[in-house]
Order: structure tokens, then C-alpha cells, then sequence
């Protein structure tokens, strides 16, 4: 019997929402483009802003079933939005999933496991479930083309810090930067939290140290991570649920989240120091003592930031930062995940 | 014309088994070649590296070396220019210098800003 390789070309759709898995769209984007891989880009959050949602959707659906076009495989980043009906009317063109969200929010695309074909996860206990057939384990990444150092000449007083946290003021996140307090009083450092507010306690001290209540675009996240220390990265509680505030998670949490978000390879990637809660597993699997500052709870946390910014740590931040940069540098890159996603999809493009 | 300081070298450094090491030059009498060349990088012997030193102004920005990279093979160096070549005066330009390496499909990339000093990554596929 003959057989013929067909030529991988993807379709790469962004999620429906603008905000952080935007970056992780612009990401793959740039990294397929540096591995050459044939694909077309569907920047959902884009046509949002001028089509409905649904519109959206039957372009996406009708662009990826195009003979002409030679889409054999469409990727959703996140995916969680996309309708079902999409997943089941793909035909020849495989569907795959890019999914950088917490165990609970993968329920409902797990839900949807027999209509997808490739399903990866940045979750290891989905990943590498050996019960879930079209599973795979592949960890969030940082971009090198978008985040990087800058000159010292080009980061203004606004974006300067000595400590930064950068990201939605989540309720676990507002009781540890809380606890700073005293410590950034005591010896007069500027602190800065930047990101949106929506959850923040209306008594919380934390206001005082609100320097920029929006969700930060990317671009100028690079210029805070460059001017700060320290940058903190917090992670979420899975446990919490961000659509009623409450500790009330409608979707049963298979285990607990080991997954890092995008934050802790962007900020190594500028060459900033990052403090990092290690609360998830990937944190000390990926990074060391010797490349970031670890805590785990509040009183850790504010010993670090004490033993980094004041103490005897505070000469080994340079060093440390760059350790971090370049294992980012050269392993946790889109580009790198890319290759990885690559090797699996044209493995199953040889035809009868 | 302002002279450039005896310790202001930038470039890469190349660095051999035997203990030597070669700088990187610009317009370069390639006796090999027997011509003029825009660098010596074709007298860099690939055979003989165990480590890329990046140097800029004087300070060192990145080493890759075989101690910490053992699988680099002499195949997998990489040492490149990005610049502009002004036609008038036939000369290049030079934007960044970048030293790597291959592996497993990926070239791994640092460039240092020829105005600014800034390290950068970038990564290839091969």
C-alpha cells in the first residue's frame, strides 16, 4: 500500500478574550514562524472588537474548512470558549487544544475530549493522565522576541520599583502582599501593585500601595518587570472561584494545580529577579535556589523579600537573574514548545 | 576620529582545546583565503572550540562553553553579525553580534546590542 505525507498546516486561533492568553496567542505565533511552520494566524480578540462572538466563531469554523486552504489541524489557545458544535464539525481537519488553565477550568473542555484530537495541557495531572488517550503534558513558556532587558536610559520613574507585583489583585495574593507592609514602611522601598482590583477588600491597607489598577498590557509589563528588584509571582488559588469570589469551585478539583503561569518565565526572560511562590509543583521542578527566591506563605515570603532586598541576598539578585534567564532562555521558550507540539502532529500525517 | 581603549574590545572571543584563543576582527587579510574578508571568521577552527565568549566593551555578556554544554559538536557553534551594509562607503554597519549553539533541532541564540551592550535570546528552528 502506498502512503503519502501531507503537509502540516495549522490554523492558530487566539482565545475570545484580550488579556493573558493573548500573549501566549502571540507567543506560538512568533514561534511558529521561527521553527517554519506553515500556519495562519485567527487573532480572535481582534475580530471581537468588531464582529460578534458568534460570527467569529462561523469564520473560524468556515476559514479552517476551506479545501483550498490545506488546513489539516486548527489549535485553540485556551480553547474554554470555544462551542462545541465547532469541535464536532471539524471533518479531516484535526482539532487541537492548547490549554494554559488550572485543573478546575479544564473540566469543560475534558468534557469535550472525544471531539478533540490533541489536547495539551500545562497541567501534569491531565497531561500525563494515562487514562486520557489524547493527552499531553506541555508547560506555559515565555516569549524571547517580546520579553527581554532594556536599556537603563529607557525605563522611566514610573515603571521603577524595588518591589513589584504584577497581576490581578486575587483575595490569597492581597493577604500575602499585605503582610509587605511593615517590612517596605520599615526601610522605605517603593512597592508597586499593579493589575485590576475587582477583588480587592474595600479596608484592605493594600490600597495605599495600588500604583496601576488595570489589567497591564503586555508591553508595558516588560517595562515593570525591568525596572523592579524584585518582581513577585503569586500564584492562584485553584481552589478559589473568580466568577462568584467565593471558595466554592463548581468543578470538583481532580488535585491540586501544579502548573506556573506565563509570569514566571516572562519575568526571568527580562532579567529581572523573581520571587516565586512554590506552591506548585513545576516551581522548584523547573527553577533552583540558585536562580530565584522561593516562598511558600506569607511570613516566607516577607523573609525573602527582607533576605533579597536588605540583606545579604541583595548581591546575589544579578546573578541569580541571569542564571534564571538563560534557563528559560534555553528551555522554556514557545519556540521550544512549538517543536513539541510539531513533532506530534506530523506524526500522524502520513496517510493510507 | 576618537580611538577605541585597549581594553574596549567587542567581539567574540574563541577559545581552543590547546589554550589559545582567537578574537573576532573586522576587515580581515584572510592569508588562507588570500583575500580581504569583512571578518577572520574563517580562520575560527571549529574543530578546536571549547568555548564562545561574547565580549562587548571590554565586559564579558555571555560564555558558552563545553563544560556546561558538552553535546556541542563543531558543527553546532553558530557566530553570526546582524548589520547594514552602507553602499556608499562599503562598509558594514554592525546592529548585533550573536554566538550559539544547535541542538535537538534548535539554534540557540544571544545577541549583544552593538550600541547598548543589552543581551538578548532568541531561538531557530533548524
Amino acid at each position: 500500500m502506498e502512503t503519502k505525507e501531507k503537509k502540516l498546516k495549522v490554523l492558530l486561533v487566539a482565545d475570545t478574550a484580550n488579556f493573558a492568553l493573548t500573549d501566549v496567542y502571540y507567543g506560538y505565533q512568533r514561534a511558529f514562524k521561527s521553527i517554519n511552520l506553515d500556519f495562519e494566524g485567527f487573532p480572535f480578540h481582534k475580530f471581537r472588537e468588531i464582529l460578534s462572538e458568534k460570527i467569529c466563531y462561523h469564520i473560524a469554523h468556515s476559514t479552517a474548512l476551506i479545501s483550498s486552504n490545506n488546513f489539516t489541524h486548527i489549535i485553540f489557545i485556551g480553547g474554554l470558549n470555544i462551542p462545541s458544535f465547532i469541535y464536532k464539525n471539524l471533518y479531516t481537519v484535526k482539532t487541537v487544544i492548547v490549554a494554559t488553565e488550572d485543573p478546575h477550568t479544564s473540566k469543560p473542555l475534558l468534557d469535550n475530549l472525544d471531539s478533540i484530537d490533541y489536547y495539551f495541557s500545562n497541567e501534569k495531572v491531565i497531561g500525563n493522565n494515562k487514562n486520557l488517550e489524547k493527552t499531553y503534558y506541555c508547560p506555559t513558556a515565555g516569549c524571547p522576541f517580546e520579553c527581554g532587558k532594556l536599556p537603563d536610559s529607557k525605563i522611566t520613574d514610573r515603571y521603577r520599583s524595588d518591589i513589584l507585583f504584577l497581576g490581578a489583585v486575587y483575595p490569597n495574593r492581597v493577604k500575602m502582599l499585605e503582610g509587605l507592609i511593615p517590612l517596605v514602611e520599615k526601610h522605605k522601598l517603593s512597592f508597586k501593585v499593579c493589575g485590576h482590583v475587582m477583588y480587592m477588600p474595600k479596608k484592605s491597607p493594600l490600597w495605599k500601595y495600588i500604583y496601576d489598577a488595570r489589567t497591564i498590557p503586555h508591553e508595558e509589563t516588560i517595562n515593570y518587570y525591568n525596572g523592579a528588584k524584585a518582581v513577585i509571582n503569586i500564584h492562584r488559588d485553584p481552589r478559589w472561584n473568580a466568577r462568584d469570589n467565593t471558595f466554592k469551585n463548581p468543578y470538583k478539583i481532580p488535585s491540586k494545580a501544579e502548573s506556573l503561569n506565563p509570569r514566571a518565565y516572562e519575568v526571568p526572560l527580562c532579567q529581572s529577579f523573581m520571587l516565586l511562590d512554590d506552591s506548585r509543583a513545576e516551581a522548584r521542578e523547573i527553577f533552583t535556589e540558585k536562580e530565584v527566591g522561593f516562598f511558600n506563605d506569607g511570613p516566607s515570603l516577607i523573609k525573602a523579600a527582607e533576605y533579597f532586598l536588605v540583606g545579604k541576598g541583595k548581591a546575589k539578585r544579578e546573578e541569580m537573574a541571569f542564571r534564571a534567564y538563560k534557563k528559560v532562555s534555553e528551555n522554556h521558550t514557545y519556540t521550544h514548545r512549538a517543536l513539541f507540539i510539531k513533532d506530534i502532529l506530523e506524526k500522524d500525517l502520513i496517510i493510507d | 576620529m576618537p580611538q577605541k581603549e585597549p581594553n574596549s574590545f567587542t567581539g567574540f572571543v574563541a577559545y581552543y582545546t590547546d589554550g589559545k584563543s582567537v578574537k573576532e576582527k573586522e576587515n580581515f587579510y584572510s592569508h588562507k583565503l588570500e583575500k580581504n574578508c569583512a571578518t577572520n571568521w574563517c580562520e575560527i577552527d571549529k574543530n578546536k572550540l571549547i568555548a564562545l565568549e561574547m565580549v562587548w566593551n571590554g565586559s564579558v555578556k555571555i560564555r558558552i562553553d563545553k563544560k556546561e554544554y558538552p553535546h556541542i559538536k563543531p558543527e553546532d557553534w553558530f557566530f553570526t553579525q546582524s548589520g547594514i551594509y552602507n553602499l556608499k562607503e562599503r562598509k558594514i554597519r554592525v546592529l548585533a553580534r550573536n554566538i550559539g549553539y544547535k541542538k535537538d533541532n534548535i539554534t540557540q541564540v544571544y545577541s549583544v546590542d552593538e550600541e547598548t551592550g543589552i543581551l538578548r535570546s532568541a531561538v531557530r528552528g533548524n
